[in-house]
């Protein structure tokens, strides 16, 4: 089933349809487990269920093979200085900057990014100075899921798609992410672009198969050293 | 539509080889998750290390079986103080990430082609069960009980699996009657009022996770022996997350929970399996709905769905209290 769209609006499309999807989630499944008071780690399971329904649906819609997207697939490189590059990867490039400053700037500045932070520190003491902090968690999932998808995008771009496109960089976000610090809005972008630079200039040292292996080595050691990550704040557990 | 074999076939599914390998991995996974509150994630790596321990030592180096079971042991323990020493000072959070991170590794490193001279690879290795099969008592020929009917060698590897699951569940049973059990329960109530009664949260911690880690590396033997062969794709993270929905479904913290849990959840994956199969061979499902191919996916799609409704639902399982398991570490 294809509606032969060009990429580009087909891809507004799907970010779009994943911002939506995470607003639904929200509404339909988060929402009402907040409500009822589920734990943290009772909702952590839960979402390893959706994640296993969802692989399973995309494996039994589309089935196990990958494919490339129907544009772009062969570009003449750029040469910029040592570096060749193909528009698509420089478009590419170009949008996550402009997407890392938009989050920045939002998180920054904007309403609802101050919200969004005083909610992450202490929802409670976030509710009593008059944030609705239901309406902040809905948009932190409709723009968190529709990033996500934009993610998904430029990864398939680069790569294929495949039904585990996502499964196969969960674990380097995971390693971004808690390298950069938890909790914290810049670590996030900071672990990230550690173990991204990390993994793919290792392949000079060890196997290309062994990459992602070896950027988890280095989560787990970083974690022995300086386990609030890189711009976390030091907290004393027991 | 053959009724008859559909539950033939479940009743031999739930003392069967997939049976015995996740209770085993369960039983484990329940003295971190369940006793103790401990987020792992990365069960599977135990598995992986002690049946590829086994399998190394027999088939890539010649040694004795006995041998190649206590490098499995020795792996299994080293990797729990590799994994514990680093994380379990941190909040319950950081465990999860390295536990996941650290099987996903492990399965990379044995799946790699540089060190497919010891490990074969990505597909893995064979020829180290005949130590394990040489000391069958059984004679050849057809064992079973009503419906049930297994060979010499399925009886064999069934019947070590089931004792080393009596023994498991008695030892777990013992301990957690323990003073020792007592405070791990603690632990996961409220780790800081522990603290202040002067018990050393971590080193319990550390020794839950090893305890665990042994019980789940019994799973390792025990799938390495009954399938003959070890491949680093069957200890992907989906093994891991079918032991979590097999501790909730039969009741986390309970002793017999994961034994029954594992029975339960094997026995309805493979009713349907068959039933599945059997209406499509009946023509009852057509290719457009269902191809053959994509029974296997059904089988995740109601793995992950099941796994949330009882999360939701009913999170102290069948057998399980909701009172004893405040599900919330944090």
């Amino acid at each position: 089933m294809t509606f032969g769209l060009q990429l580009v609006p087909a891809a507004v499309l799907a970010v779009i349809g994943a911002a939506a999807l995470g607003g639904v989630q929200d509404r339909v499944l988060w929402r009402p487990l907040r409500k009822k008071g589920t734990g943290l780690i009772a909702m952590l399971v839960v979402t390893i269920g959706l994640a296993l329904l969802a692989r399973g649906f995309f494996l039994y819609i589309f089935g196990g093979s990958t494919a490339p997207f129907d544009d772009y697939q062969v570009q003449e490189g750029y040469d910029l200085g040592p570096v060749s590059l193909a528009p698509k990867d420089l478009i590419s490039m170009l949008l996550c900057i402009a997407m890392l400053l938009a989050v920045a700037y939002a998180l920054l500045r904007t309403r609802i990014g101050k919200a969004t932070r005083a909610v992450s520190d202490n929802p409670a003491l976030a509710a009593s100075s008059g944030i609705d902090v239901e309406r902040v968690i809905s948009t932190v999932w409709i723009a968190g899921a529709g990033l996500a998808g934009l993610a998904g995008i430029l990864l398939a771009l680069a790569q294929q798609v495949s039904f585990q496109l996502g499964f196969q960089i969960l674990l380097l976000v995971f390693a971004g992410v808690t390298l950069g610090g938890l909790g914290t809005a810049f670590g996030a972008l900071v672990g990230s672009l550690v173990v991204g630079i990390f993994t793919q200039v290792s392949t000079i040292f060890v196997p290309t198969e062994l990459k992602n292996a070896g950027a988890l080595v280095v989560l787990i050691l970083i974690l022995l050293v300086r386990p609030q990550g890189i711009l976390g704040r030091a907290e004393r557990v027991g | 539509m053959d009724f008859g074999l559909i539950f033939t076939n479940a009743l031999t599914a739930m003392v069967g080889l997939d049976t015995v390998v996740f209770a085993l991995a369960a039983i484990g996974l329940n003295v971190h998750f369940g006793y103790t509150g401990l987020l792992n994630f990365g069960q599977a790596a135990f598995l992986a290390v002690a049946g590829y321990g086994l399998a190394i030592t027999v088939a890539t180096f010649e040694l004795p079986t006995l041998l190649g079971v206590v490098v499995g042991l020795l792996g299994a323990v080293v990797l729990a103080l590799l994994l514990g020493a680093p994380t379990l000072r941190l909040r319950a959070d950081y465990l999860a990430i390295v536990t996941i991170a650290a099987a996903e590794i492990v399965r990379l490193l044995f799946r790699s082609v540089s060190l497919s001279e010891y490990t074969g690879g990505s597909d893995g290795l064979g020829r180290f069960s005949d130590g394990f099969y040489s000391i069958n008592p059984l004679g050849p020929g057809e064992y079973g009980l009503g419906p049930l009917d297994f060979d010499e060698r399925q009886t064999w590897v069934l019947s070590v699996g089931w004792i080393l699951i009596g023994l498991s569940c008695l030892l777990v049973f013992l301990l957690m009657r323990s003073p020792w059990g007592r405070v791990l329960k603690a632990i996961r109530e409220d780790e800081d009022a522990v603290r202040s009664l002067g018990k050393n949260v971590f080193s319990y911690k550390l020794q839950s996770l090893v305890l665990g880690g042994v019980l789940g590396c019994l799973a390792g033997f025990m799938t390495a022996w009954g399938r003959t062969v070890v491949q680093p794709d069957n200890f992907s993270t989906d093994t891991t997350f079918f032991a979590y929905t097999i501790v909730i479904l039969g009741g986390a913290a309970r002793v017999f929970g994961p034994v029954v849990g594992a029975a339960i959840f094997w026995a309805l994956l493979s009713l349907t399996d068959n039933l599945l199969t059997q209406a499509k061979s009946a023509g009852y499902i057509s290719d457009s709905i269902l191809t053959t191919f994509q029974i296997g996916q059904v089988r995740i799609m109601l793995v992950g769905l099941g796994l949330m409704v009882l999360m939701i639902y009913r999170p102290q399982g069948l057998f399980g209290d909701r009172r004893e398991l405040a599900l919330d570490a944090r």
